[in-house]
C-alpha cells in the first residue's frame, strides 16, 4: 500500500492529480483494518482502462462494484489507466499501479477485471497488466492470483486478447460475478489453509490454478482462453475450434452468454461513486432497460445484449429521486439502447419532472428515436432550455435504410424535424454512416441531400433569429462489420474508398450551416480487425504495445502506421480481417460463443438485406 | 440569508481545484437537502461562492465560502448536516448566518497565512532564515514570524497579500514562487520542507488582522 507521503511525492507535478486520489463520496471498499483481519476475503479490482473521467462515466462499473462490495467476503476497488505524465512517473519510480480506495498495487489484488467496452481499449489492458507488474500474457503468470479477466462488447468475439487473459465474461456480469467470486473464494480458501506447501511445491500449484480455472469455465458466460484453441487452414481461415477442458467432447463446448433475466432483483445504484473531478458524463445514470428489440442489421448492441428487459418504472422513479438526493447531482441520465421504447417512458419523465427536483435538476435521454412521441418527450425534459436533439438515420436513402433495416421512413424524418424547428429546436445533430452493405454512390448523395434538405426546413420553419443560430452536426462513421450481426461477413470498405466517400458528402453539404464529425476510418478498419480477429491477433496487440500503441481511442494518440507495422512483424495480414467478405459456411472465431441466437437467424437477416437490394434494384 | 462557512480540505483534498471545491460544496449542500438558493437562467446552480483560489497540492485549515439560502437555516445545523456529505478530508469547522449582504469574500480578503515546517539536518540560526524571508520580494509579504519549535524544527509563518490594496504599493504572494526560492534556500542550508500549507485568511482593518468571519453580523 502507498501512504500519502508516498503518493504526495509521486503527484508532484502531474497534471490532473484528483485522477489518482479516490476519497469521493459513495465509496464501498473494505478498510484496511477489515482486510487485515479477514486475510481470505477476495480482492478484486475492478479497472476502466481509460482515464478516471473516461471510467467513472461507466455505469457497468458502479453496478459491478455495488455488488461486490455488498458482501461481506469480497472486496472490490477501482483503478483506471495512468494518463502520459503518471505512467512515465510510476515507472521510474518503480511504482505498481494501484487502486485508488486503499492504494493497493494491482498484484496483490486476487482479481483484476478489465472493462473492454470496444476493440480500441486492448493496448490500455495490455498496459494495465505491465504496470501492475505482471508478464502479460496468462500462460506467464505463473502464481495462483491474481487472475485476469474482462468483459464487455470488446469480449463477445474473445480470440483477441485471449492470450493476456485467465478468463473472459460474456453477456452480464451481474449474472455471474457472485458465482466468480464465490469459486475463486472456494480455492483461495484451498490456497491459504495448505500455504506452505503450495508455496514450496510448484506443480501442486500450478495444478491448483488449473482445477481453478476449469471449475470457472463451468460458469455460465465464462471463457476461459486456456482451455480452448483455434486450428486454422491453409488460407487462415479457421478449420476447428478445439477444447480441452474435458475428455468426452470432440466439438468444442460453447460458452452461452450469462443473461440477467430479471433487471428488477438487481438494485439500481442509486448511490454510486461521486467523483471529485469533473468526468465526461458527470451526472447520475440510470439504466431503464437492457436490450433493443429493434433489430438492425449492422448492429452489435441491438444483438448481444439481448432479449430486452425493462426495468419496472416504480422502481425507476423511486431510485431516480433517491438517486439524486443521495449524490447531489443535478443531472440525471435515463439510459438505453433505445429510449424511446421503452413502455413506460411518458410516466417517468413526467414523475421526475413532476418532482420538487426538476427545477434544479437537468434530465438527458440519450437515443430517441426520431418520431412525434420522442418529440413530446423531449420538449417535457428540455422546457425551456433546448438543449438539442440527435437522430441516427444511419443511411441517406429509403433503399439503404430498408437494408440495413433502420426503420425510419424519410415522410417521418422529415416531419419530425419540421416539428423540431417549429417547436424552437435550431441544434440537431444526425448520424450517418458510409460503407455500408450494398452501398451505391446514390446513397452517399443521399446523405448530402437529407442534409441539405434539413437546411431547407429550418429556412421554412425557424425565423430569422432562429435560422441564425441554427446549428447541424452531421456525423459521419465507417461501417464496421461486427460478430454477431447479419453482416458479420460483409467486407469492409477499403480505407482510401471510405475517405472518398466521406469527402463526397462533405463538398456537396452546404456546409456554412453544418459541423461534420466522425471517426477516421482508419481507426475504424484496426476496429474491424479486431472485432473480428482471431488468435493470431493476440501477437499483433502485443507488438503494437511494445511500440507504444496506448489510448488508440484517442484521436491524437492513435497512428495507424504503428499499427500496420504491428501487423506486418506479427506476420498478420490486417485486410485478411477487414476488407475480406467472410464465407458463409466458414468457421468464425466467436462460433466458440453462443450469444443466444442462431447463426441461421443471421444468414436468413443478411439475405433479406440481400433481396432488399435486388427488389430496389429492380424498380429503378 | 448568507452562510459564511470555513472548512478545511487536508491529506487527498489538497489535489482538488477551485472549480472541483465548487462543484463538490454545490453537491454535498444538494445532498445534505439544504435548500440553495439558485442561480437564475436555465441551469441553475446553488449560489456558493468560495475565497481566493489556493494552488493545487497545498493543504488548508482556512478555506471560506459563502452559501445563499431561501429560507432561515441554523449554522450549527448546516455544520452538522453538511459535515455528514462531504467527501472525506474535507470538512466544515465553523459557520455564522446573516441576513445582511456581504461583500464576497474574494473582494475581502486581503491576507493569506502560509505556515512551514523546516527541518534542519545540521545546525542552523534562525536569523540565517529569518534573513532569507526579509530579503525575498517584501512588497508581497505583509508579516511573517519565524520561530524554534524544537531544536532543529521551525515554524514559519508566512502572511502573504493575495491582494492589491490601493493605498499600498504592494504585490502579490505567489506560493509557488516562494515555495521555489524556500526549496533553495533550504537544500543549500541542510534543511527541508517538512510541509506547507495555508491556515488563516484575513481582512485587514485598521492596521489590524480580522477573520472573515468578523463581516458577519
Ligand atoms: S441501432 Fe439502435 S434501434 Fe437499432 S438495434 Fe441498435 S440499438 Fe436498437
Amino acid at each position: 500500500m502507498l501512504d500519502l507521503a508516498e503518493i504526495g511525492a509521486l503527484l508532484e507535478g502531474i497534471q490532473k492529480p484528483g485522477r489518482y486520489i479516490g476519497k469521493e463520496f459513495g465509496i464501498k471498499s473494505k478498510k484496511p483494518g477489515y482486510l487485515l483481519k479477514n486475510p481470505g476475503t477476495v480482492n478484486t479490482a475492478l479497472v476502466f482502462p481509460d482515464v478516471y473521467e473516461v471510467g467513472m462515466s461507466n455505469l457497468g462499473l458502479q453496478i459491478l462494484y455495488k455488488i461486490i462490495n455488498s458482501s461481506p467476503r469480497f472486496n472490490a476497488e477501482r483503478a483506471f489507466s495512468p494518463w502520459f505524465d503518471f505512467e512515465d512517473r510510476l515507472r521510474k519510480s518503480c511504482t505498481k499501479l494501484f487502486s485508488l480506495e486503499n492504494r493497493i498495487f494491482l498484484d496483490c489484488f486476487d482479481l483484476i477485471g478489465f472493462n473492454a467496452a470496444h476493440e480500441m481499449l486492448y493496448t490500455n489492458i495490455v498496459n494495465a497488466i505491465d504496470l501492475s507488474g505482471l508478464a502479460i500474457r496468462s500462460s506467464e503468470r505463473k502464481s495462483l492470483f491474481p487472475l485476469v479477466c474482462c468483459g464487455g462488447s470488446a469480449a463477445v468475439n474473445p480470440w483477441p486478447i485471449s492470450a493476456f487473459m485467465d478468463f473472459m465474461v460474456i453477456g452480464d456480469g451481474e449474472a455471474v460475478i457472485s458465482l466468480i467470486l464465490e469459486t475463486i473464494s472456494s480455492y483461495k480458501d484451498k490456497y491459504l489453509s495448505d500455504r506452505t506447501s503450495y508455496l514450496e511445491n510448484y506443480f501442486s500449484l500450478q495444478q491448483l490454478k488449473k482445477e481453478m480455472l476449469r471449475s470457472l469455465g463451468q460458469l455460465e458466460g465464462v471463457f476461459v482462453p486456456s482451455l480452448y484453441s483455434l486450428v486454422y487452414n491453409r488460407d487462415n481461415t479457421v478449420k476447428k475450434i478445439i477444447y480441452s477442458g474435458g475428455k468426452e467432447d470432440k466439438n468444442a463446448k460453447k460458452v452461452k452468454k450469462a443473461t440477467v433475466k430479471d433487471l428488477d432483483s438487481f438494485e439500481i445504484p442509486a448511490d454510486p461513486v461521486v467523483p471529485n473531478i469533473q468526468t465526461v458524463h458527470d451526472r447520475l445514470n440510470i439504466e431503464i432497460m437492457r436490450g433493443c428489440g429493434r433489430g438492425c442489421r449492422f448492429c452489435q448492441a441491438g444483438f448481444i445484449y439481448r432479449p430486452l428487459r425493462q426495468k419496472k418504472v416504480k422502481n425507476l422513479i423511486n431510485k431516480s429521486i433517491e438517486g439524486l438526493m443521495q449524490t447531489g447531482y443535478d443531472e440525471i441520465s435515463f439510459t438505453s439502447l433505445s429510449s424511446s421504447d421503452y413502455r413506460n417512458l411518458k410516466k417517468l419523465i413526467e414523475k421526475v419532472t413532476g418532482s420538487d427536483l426538476f427545477e434544479k435538476i437537468s434530465i438527458s435521454l440519450p437515443s430517441l428515436r426520431l418520431d412525434s412521441f420522442s418529440l413530446e418527450i423531449a420538449e417535457m425534459i428540455q422546457s425551456g432550455r433546448k438543449t438539442g436533439l440527435t437522430f441516427a438515420p444511419e443511411a441517406g436513402s429509403q433503399r439503404l435504410r430498408d437494408i440495413i433495416k433502420k426503420d425510419i421512413s424519410a415522410d417521418e424524418l422529415r416531419e419530425s424535424i419540421r416539428a423540431a424547428f417549429l417547436k424552437g429546436w435550431t441544434k440537431v445533430k444526425l448520424y450517418f454512416m458510409v460503407g455500408l452493405p450494398f452501398e451505391t454512390d446514390d446513397d452517399i448523395k443521399a446523405i448530402a441531400e437529407t442534409t441539405n434538405e434539413i437546411i431547407d426546413l429550418a429556412r421554412q420553419c425557424l425565423d430569422k433569429r432562429g435560422f441564425s443560430r441554427l446549428q447541424l452536426g452531421v456525423s459521419i462513421n465507417a461501417f464496421c462489420p461486427k460478430p454477431f450481426t447479419p453482416f458479420q461477413w460483409c467486407a469492409q470498405e477499403k480505407i482510401y474508398k471510405l475517405e472518398e466517400k466521406i469527402r463526397a458528402v462533405r463538398q456537396s453539404i452546404n456546409s456554412r450551416f453544418v459541423k461534420l464529425h466522425g471517426n477516421d476510418p482508419e481507426k475504424s478498419s484496426i476496429e474491424c480487425a479486431f472485432a473480428r480477429g482471431d488468435s493470431r491477433l493476440s501477437d499483433v496487440i502485443e507488438s503494437a504495445w511494445r511500440s507504444g500503441a496506448k489510448f488508440d481511442n484517442w484521436a491524437d494518440y492513435f497512428d495507424y502506421g504503428l499499427w500496420k507495422q504491428s501487423f506486418a512483424k506479427a506476420g498478420a495480414d490486417p485486410d485478411f480481417y477487414t476488407i475480406r467478405q467472410y464465407g458463409l459456411n466458414e468457421t468464425l472465431p466467436w462460433d466458440v460463443i453462443d450469444i443466444g441466437i442462431k447463426k441461421d437467424y443471421f444468414i436468413k437477416e443478411y439475405s433479406k438485406a440481400m433481396q432488399g437490394k435486388k427488389l430496389n434494384d429492380n424498380k429503378i | 440569508m448568507i452562510i459564511r462557512f470555513k472548512y478545511c480540505k487536508k491529506n487527498e483534498a489538497r489535489y482538488l481545484s477551485h472549480l472541483d471545491m465548487l462543484r463538490i460544496l454545490s453537491r454535498s449542500v444538494a445532498r445534505a437537502g439544504i435548500e440553495a438558493a439558485l442561480s437564475r437562467g436555465f441551469n441553475p446552480k446553488p449560489r456558493i461562492t468560495l475565497s481566493n483560489p489556493i494552488p493545487l497540492g497545498v493543504q488548508s485549515l482556512a478555506e471560506y465560502a459563502d452559501l445563499e439560502v431561501d429560507a432561515y437555516l441554523d449554522a450549527s445545523y448546516f455544520i452538522k448536516k453538511i459535515n455528514a456529505c462531504l467527501p472525506e478530508n474535507i470538512t466544515v469547522i465553523a459557520a455564522a448566518s446573516t441576513e445582511s449582504k456581504l461583500k464576497s469574500l474574494m473582494s475581502v480578503i486581503d491576507i493569506v497565512l502560509y505556515d512551514f515546517i523546516l527541518e534542519a539536518v545540521q545546525n542552523i540560526n534562525l536569523d540565517k532564515i529569518k534573513s532569507f524571508i526579509a530579503a525575498y520580494d517584501s512588497s508581497s509579504i505583509y508579516r511573517f514570524e519565524a520561530e524554534a519549535q524544537q531544536k532543529k524544527i521551525f515554524l514559519l509563518k508566512i502572511y502573504g497579500y493575495v491582494k492589491i490594496l490601493k493605498y499600498n504599493s504592494n504585490r502579490i504572494f505567489k506560493f509557488n514562487d516562494f515555495n521555489i526560492a524556500l526549496k533553495e534556500f533550504a537544500e543549500s542550508n541542510g534543511l527541508h520542507i517538512k510541509s506547507s500549507k495555508k491556515t488563516a485568511a484575513f481582512i485587514i482593518k485598521q492596521e489590524r488582522l480580522a477573520d472573515p468571519f468578523e463581516e458577519v453580523v
